[in-house]
C-alpha cells in the first residue's frame, strides 16, 4: 500500500513538472481560444489597459467551463468596457490612471453608473483607496435604485466630511436596513447618510463635470 | 397599516427607544439588530509586509487519507516546489508516527500578488449546511477553480480567512466542485459577462483614509 503511495506521489510529481514554464492562460485555454484572444490583449497592451483584468476575465471564463467564442466576446467587450473606463477618469492633464481605477470605474459603468457620474467622482480629490471605495459605493447606490446625481452627492459629501474608508463601506448595508423595511431608495439613502456627513438625498440634476460626456466611445448598453 | 414600518426605521435611526415599539415590531426589530450585527464585518487584521504570501485555513483535523488526497487533487504551481514537498511528504507519510496537524496550509493556491503590495486579512463566509465543500476563488487567485477551501462550523456556515492585497477583487464561491454561488453577504455584485454575477470586494489600505477637507 505504501509502495503503490509512494508512486503515486512520483506520478504527481511528474505531470507537475509538465506545467513548467507555461503561462495560466496557455496552461487552460485551448489553442484556438487562445489564439483568438491574442488581437484583443495586444491591443490593450497598446492602449496601457491593464491587461492582467482582462486575462483574469479569459480564466474566469475557463474556470466556469464557457465555451471558448464566449469567453473571447466577453474578453473583447471588456476590452472596450475598459478603455472607456479609462478615458473617463484620466486626469485632465492626461496622466495616466492606476489601473485599479480603471477597473472600478468599468465595474462602476458595467453596473448602471451613467459614464458623466463616473468622470465626476473620478476626478475628485480623494486619495486613491478612498476612490476605488467610493467607485465602488457609487455602484451599490445605483444598483439599489437611487438616481446617479443623487448616488454620487452623497458619495462625493462623505468624502468631502473628512470619514474614514469604512463610513463609506458602510453606506450599502445601513441602506439595506432601511429598504427592507419599505423604504424608497432616495429615503434608504437618506436614512442611511443621516450623521455621515452626507446631505439628505434630494432629486435633481447631477453635478457634471466639464468635457466630459455620457456616450463615450465603446459605452456598453445595459 | 404604514406607520409600524416608519417605527422601525425611526428605531433603528436611534429616533426612538426601544420601549416605545409597538409589541409587534419589537421582535422584528431585534431581527434587524441581529442582521446589522451580522454584517459587522470580522476586524480586518494588517499583517505585516511580504512578498511571498500564503493563505491559511484553520480546520478540524482531517484523516490522513483525506490530506493525501487534496494534496493530489490540488495542481502545483511549481514543479520544484512541488517535487520537494512530494518527497518531504511521502517521507513523512511512511515514517512519522501519526501527526494530528491542527493547521492545513492551502499555499499551492496562495493569491497571486506583487511583491510590495500591501496585505489584508480577509474573512469569507457563506450558509451552506447542505455542501460537501465550499471553496473561494476569484481574480486574486487567476480564478483557479480548486480555489482555498472554507472550513465547515458547527452552525453549517462555511468560513475561512485570505490574505489579499489592496484593491477591486472579484471572486464567487464554488460548492461541492460545480456551483458557483454569489457571495450572499456581499453589498457589491457586478455581471460577469457569462450571464451570472461576481462578488465585488473593495480591499482599502490598512490605516483609516483621511480625506483632504479632513486635514485641511
Amino acid at each position: 500500500m505504501r509502495s503503490l503511495l509512494s508512486l503515486a506521489l512520483l506520478v504527481g510529481m511528474t505531470s507537475t513538472a509538465g506545467a513548467q514554464g507555461v503561462s495560466p492562460l496557455a496552461a487552460r485555454l485551448d489553442a484556438v481560444t487562445l489564439q483568438a484572444l491574442t488581437p484583443a490583449l495586444e491591443a490593450a497592451r497598446r492602449d496601457s489597459l491593464p491587461v492582467r483584468a482582462l486575462e483574469a476575465k479569459a480564466l474566469e471564463g475557463s474556470a466556469k467551463q464557457i465555451p471558448g467564442p464566449q469567453i473571447v466576446r466577453a474578453v473583447e467587450r471588456m476590452g472596450g468596457e475598459l478603455r472607456e473606463a479609462r478615458l473617463l477618469v484620466m486626469s485632465p492633464g492626461g496622466a495616466a490612471p492606476s489601473d485599479e481605477l480603471v477597473i472600478a470605474a468599468t465595474d462602476a459603468r458595467r453596473r448602471g453608473v451613467p459614464a458623466n457620474e463616473v468622470a465626476a467622482l473620478a476626478h475628485t480629490s480623494a486619495p486613491g483607496g478612498a476612490l476605488l471605495m467610493a467607485m465602488a459605493v457609487l455602484g451599490d447606490l445605483v444598483q439599489r435604485g437611487v438616481p446617479a446625481g443623487n448616488a454620487l452627492a452623497a458619495v462625493t459629501t462623505i468624502l468631502e466630511s473628512g470619514a474614514t474608508v469604512e463610513a463609506l463601506s458602510d453606506l450599502p448595508a445601513r441602506m439595506d436596513i432601511a429598504l427592507r423595511v419599505g423604504a424608497s431608495p432616495i429615503d434608504a439613502l437618506g436614512s442611511a447618510t443621516r450623521g455621515r456627513g452626507a446631505r439628505p438625498a434630494q432629486a435633481g440634476p447631477p453635478p457634471a463635470p466639464p468635457g466630459r460626456s455620457d456616450k463615450a466611445p465603446g459605452s456598453r448598453k445595459k | 397599516m404604514k406607520r409600524e414600518p416608519e417605527d422601525l426605521t425611526r428605531y433603528l435611526n436611534g429616533e426612538l427607544p426601544f420601549a416605545d415599539l409597538p409589541p409587534a415590531l419589537r421582535e422584528e426589530a431585534l431581527k434587524f439588530e441581529g442582521l446589522v450585527a451580522a454584517l459587522d464585518r470580522e476586524p480586518i487584521r494588517l499583517p505585516s509586509l511580504r512578498s511571498g504570501v500564503e493563505a491559511v485555513i484553520r480546520a478540524e483535523p482531517m484523516p490522513r487519507w483525506q490530506r493525501l488526497w487534496d494534496w493530489f487533487r490540488t495542481p502545483r504551481l511549481s514543479p520544484l516546489t512541488a517535487s520537494l514537498a512530494a518527497m518531504a511528504g511521502a517521507l513523512a507519510w511512511l515514517m512519522v508516527p501519526s501527526p494530528a496537524p491542527r493547521v492545513v496550509p492551502v499555499s499551492v493556491v496562495s493569491p497571486v500578488v506583487e511583491p510590495q503590495i500591501p496585505l489584508r486579512t480577509i474573512r469569507f463566509t457563506l450558509e451552506a449546511p447542505g455542501a460537501s465543500t465550499v471553496v473561494v476563488t476569484g481574480d486574486f487567485l487567476e480564478w483557479r477553480p480548486e480555489g482555498i477551501p472554507l472550513h465547515r462550523l458547527p452552525t453549517g456556515e462555511w468560513a475561512g480567512e485570505v490574505d489579499l492585497p489592496t484593491g477591486v477583487h472579484h471572486y464567487a464561491f464554488v460548492v461541492d466542485g460545480r456551483e458557483w454561488v454569489t457571495d450572499p453577504a456581499a453589498s457589491s455584485r457586478v455581471d460577469d459577462g457569462f450571464g451570472h454575477e461576481n462578488s465585488l470586494l473593495v480591499v482599502p489600505a490598512a490605516a483609516p483614509v483621511l480625506l483632504p477637507s479632513a486635514t485641511s
